[in-house]
């Protein structure tokens, strides 16, 4: 895998940014949805199964495996772009698993949820104006 | 009652759980510029390996944190490994500085997740704990 990555990012010099960015962007948003995926089966395999347990359920190896994926895009991706461009991407992670979690899991918003959550995505996004 | 002081110990936990990643994350920083990948041996670097464990710590973590409550009052709380970055990377890389931005960022994390906090505590949860 990290020879893959470095010929990534050599094929990526030659052939130009342009070229690359489109490839990027969709592994940023595999990225994502990966990433709150995998915490919405944790989350979901955490709260139907008792800690001793949870290391024999299929769900959560699903949603480990998810997270490593997640992960792994990450890193190949912060090889590519920016910080200041990547961070904000990411930060929609909050939003998506919000969604997730009031569609499958029957949560509840209120308004300082909704507040905290975009206040939350704002506060990455300053961080990463400031990268 | 109990929900509500489940519900805490949930945003310790991931608050906790933060500090071990985003520490494990900068050890890995650390121990990244050591590797090369024509010499996988080198992936045997002390900051590395520490810092997976810590990964690994963090993890356990969350997944503790994921049984006290909603994943949407919980899951911003990941934002704050921002803050544990913004104020430990520049003691592990001197290059690394700050800027207005990132503590404006910085701060309205924190506020956002105080908010999160409170509201628990003030307005009544109706959604049941746990699936």
């Amino acid at each position: 895998m990290p020879f893959r990555v470095e010929q990534l990012a050599d094929s990526a010099d030659a052939g130009g940014f342009t070229v690359i960015e489109p490839f990027i962007i969709f592994l940023i948003i595999v990225g994502v949805f990966s990433g709150s995926m995998a915490v919405l089966l944790l989350k979901k395999a955490a709260s139907r199964y008792p800690l001793r347990q949870l290391f024999f359920r299929r769900v959560f190896w699903e949603g480990v495996a998810l997270f490593g994926l997640s992960l792994l895009l990450y890193v190949i991706v912060l090889q590519r772009i920016d910080i200041s461009v990547a961070y904000p991407l990411s930060s929609i992670s909050y939003l998506i698993t919000t969604m997730l979690s009031v569609r499958y899991l029957g949560e509840k918003m209120n308004v300082w949820k909704w507040i905290a959550l975009f206040g939350v995505m704002l506060g990455v996004t300053l961080i990463a104006i400031g990268s | 009652m109990t929900e509500k002081s489940s519900l805490r110990t949930g945003f310790l936990l991931m608050i906790a759980c933060t500090i071990f990643t985003s520490s494990g994350q900068l050890l890995w920083k650390a121990g990244a510029l050591k590797i090369s990948f024509l010499n996988p041996l080198t992936f045997f670097n002390l900051p590395f390996i520490v810092g997976c464990v810590l990964y690994v710590i963090g993890s356990l973590l969350l997944i503790m944190a994921l049984r006290k409550g909603e994943l949407s009052m919980l899951y911003p709380f990941i934002a704050t490994s921002y803050v544990w970055v913004s104020i430990l990377a520049p003691f592990f890389f001197p290059a690394e500085t700050t800027n207005p931005w990132k503590w404006a960022g910085v701060l309205l994390i924190l506020f956002s997740v105080c908010l999160l906090g409170w509201s628990s505590s003030r307005i009544p949860q109706t959604q049941e704990d746990l699936l």
